[in-house]
């Protein structure tokens, strides 16, 4: 009892273990927040792979008809149409049992009609009436909601398969407002920063794009429509884009994600992991290491003093434990902190790479054991091996 | 108890090159007597005094311990050895900075199940012994280098061991704390303890029952004095 009394407080009153604390906490935060983003951004690349629809629309200005003639015929082309892009407003009070009252501006996705959606399904063009919303729809300023009142992030899987009802007006040409009101489903959510768009973005399918355009297109006299083009596959964007007419700059293609991408993007994520738990690990071993060496002497001092081999291992296990127990409680402390940050204050942040970032225990813990454990069980064996078989010490020397 | 040493000869190995520090040494201590050793730098003396402290191996010769060869002895068998029958005390001292006075004094006695009852009370009795009790709760950095020494020394006195055995004590001491520590030790010898202690300092003779010289790894008897 007497000996892990001394061994307490020599451990505490050394100013350097405290330096040695900071610096394994440092380590333990760059490790286990690798572990967080890889576990989080590998389950966005998945979701992101599974779901991912290449993007096959051509955005045009006005076509003439001989182009939208050549284009029709053209067995790669499923659709040449015009779209309108509109103000409209949606009642939300399908949604005052999740908290809402008020309304949203909203309009129509107008330069694409296929996104990849990272939460739920994407659309198929047969779905007349399902719109895919940006994954920040709902926290918006727009909203009569008050994130700060809120005890967590909003999840916008609440929202999934909820109707939402769109509210359009229009000018007719007798120059009178007409309006009419349709019911979508939310079927799923993209990730509006990658895409560039606004928050406040929905996708119609070709189908709803086809039954709006029908109820708009007789009577509008609206002049910003745009005209699009659609193809069987996008592996045909180009040779379809030699139809169209010149245009400096040429036209604006959706990008297509390639397999080969995600593979980089798997390989960057493991990377991260790896080389951060390669640099905590030996940046900690490191310390460990001066931290025996420039306790040699003392060790030694113990073997004078009629210590075995035996009771300055233990002596020295007892103090790395030490150490170990106030790195395990401060890392914890650190996690919680963390954890709670993330969730409560950035998870709106989080949200924009498509998930709500979770803390989980197992990060803690494999962070805990590559900068804790591993690195301590080392130095243990290093204390051990520093005693060996020897019967002379040369510490005296001076 | 006695230490013997019977042609006992130490060789280093430098560069490929075979040192002789000590050369067929032979002499036998007795407790109750103050030894000195003296001689040039590298003539071989702290070699010889960590050879006494079980310290060091040597290559030839006999160490015998109350008849015992401590070649033939485990690792077990020399700490139980370091711990009960030899103190030792150094140049640098070598306290623990973390820990207070009476706590580098407790340092020996958590491993020794012999001692029994209150060991805090038994070190600050043992610095009380060295004049140290008012400092019992300072750490060595707010002690003096006499302070410091002294703390040492009831360290090495704090198992009871039958000898002490002093490297260069009073190497980085002014002559008013040297003649402190050699009159403790003094006082340590009448008490019966061994105490053998090298020095460069001329100051040791009055103290030194038996001074011993070492000239390139040869030991002499410089001169004894009849034992009171």
């Amino acid at each position: 009892m007497q000996r892990l009394i001394l061994s307490l407080k020599r451990t505490l009153r050394n100013k350097k273990n405290y330096f040695l604390l900071v610096v394994l906490m440092i380590c333990f935060v760059i490790t286990a927040v690798s572990f967080v983003i890889h576990d989080n951004l590998s389950l966005y690349v998945e979701t992101a792979q599974k779901e991912l629809v290449e993007f096959r629309s051509i955005l045009v200005s006005q076509l003439d008809e001989q182009t939208k003639t050549e284009l029709l015929n053209n067995p790669h082309v499923s659709y040449v149409g015009s779209f309108y892009n509109l103000e409209h407003f949606v009642v939300s009070e399908d949604f005052q049992d999740l908290g809402y009252n008020g309304s949203l501006s909203f309009r129509l996705g107008t330069e694409k009609l296929v996104p990849p959606a990272i939460l739920g399904e994407n659309l198929t063009d047969d779905m007349t009436d399902s719109i895919i919303c940006s994954y920040n729809f709902f926290p918006d300023d727009s909203l009569n909601y008050d994130l700060s009142e809120s005890k967590d992030f909003l999840n916008p899987k609440d929202f999934l398969g909820k109707s939402i009802r769109i509210h359009y007006s229009y000018s007719s040409n007798n120059d009178a407002m007409k309006d009419f009101t349709r019911t979508y489903t939310i079927v799923g959510f993209f990730d509006n920063t990658i895409n560039q768009m606004p928050a406040n973005t929905c996708y119609l399918s070709l189908s709803g794009m086809e039954a709006i355009s029908k109820d708009l297109y007789l009577d509008s006299d609206e002049h910003n429509q745009n005209d699009i083009i659609i193809l069987e596959d996008p592996k045909y964007l180009e040779e379809v884009s030699e139809i169209l007419p010149y245009r400096e700059g040429g036209y604006h293609f959706q990008s297509v994600m390639k397999e080969n991408t995600l593979a980089e993007y798997y390989l960057i994520l493991n990377l991260i992991v790896i080389v951060s738990i390669f640099c905590s690990f030996m940046l900690i071993l490191n310390f460990i290491y001066k931290y025996i060496l420039s306790n040699l002497k003392d060790y030694q001092l113990r073997v004078s003093l009629g210590y075995r081999k035996k009771d300055i291992i233990i002596e020295k296990i007892l103090e790395l434990f030490i150490l170990g127990v106030l790195g395990c409680i401060g890392c914890f402390i650190l996690y919680y902190v963390l954890a709670i940050l993330s969730n409560k204050y950035f998870s709106a942040f989080f949200a924009l790479f498509g998930y709500a970032v979770k803390f989980h225990f197992v990060t803690f813990i494999l962070g805990i054991f590559f900068c804790l454990i591993l690195p301590f069980l080392l130095s243990m064996f290093f204390i051990w091996f520093c005693f060996g078989r020897q019967r002379s010490y040369k510490f005296l020397d001076r | 108890m006695s230490l013997k040493l019977e042609n006992v000869s130490k060789t280093f190995v430098k560069k490929k090159e075979n040192i002789v520090v000590l050369d067929k040494v032979s002499y036998e201590f007795e407790p109750g007597k103050f030894y000195a050793i003296i001689g040039h730098s590298g003539g071989g003396k702290s070699t010889l005094i960590k050879i006494l402290g079980l310290l060091l191996d040597f290559q030839e010769g006999k160490y015998l311990i109350d008849g015992r060869d401590v070649q033939e002895m485990n690792e077990t068998e020399l700490a139980l050895l370091r711990r009960e029958k030899i103190g030792f005390v150094f140049q640098d001292y070598f306290l623990d900075p973390y820990l207070k006075a009476y706590e580098n004094v407790m340092v020996p006695m958590v491993v020794n199940r012999k001692i029994q009852g209150d060991k805090k009370e038994l070190a600050l009795s043992i610095l009380d012994s060295v004049g140290l009790l008012n400092r019992a709760n300072h750490f060595p950095k707010e002690l003096s280098g006499g302070e410091q020494q002294r703390v040492a020394i009831a360290r090495a006195m704090v198992n009871d061991p039958k000898y002490i055995l002093a490297d260069e004590p009073t190497g980085n001491l002014d002559r008013k704390n040297e003649k402190i520590i050699f009159e403790k030790l003094k006082e340590l010898s009448n008490q019966g303890k061994g105490i053998i202690v090298v020095s460069h300092s001329m100051d040791i003779f009055p103290y030194a029952d038996v001074v011993l010289r070492i000239e390139d790894g040869l030991l002499e008897v410089e001169n004894a004095k009849v034992n009171s």
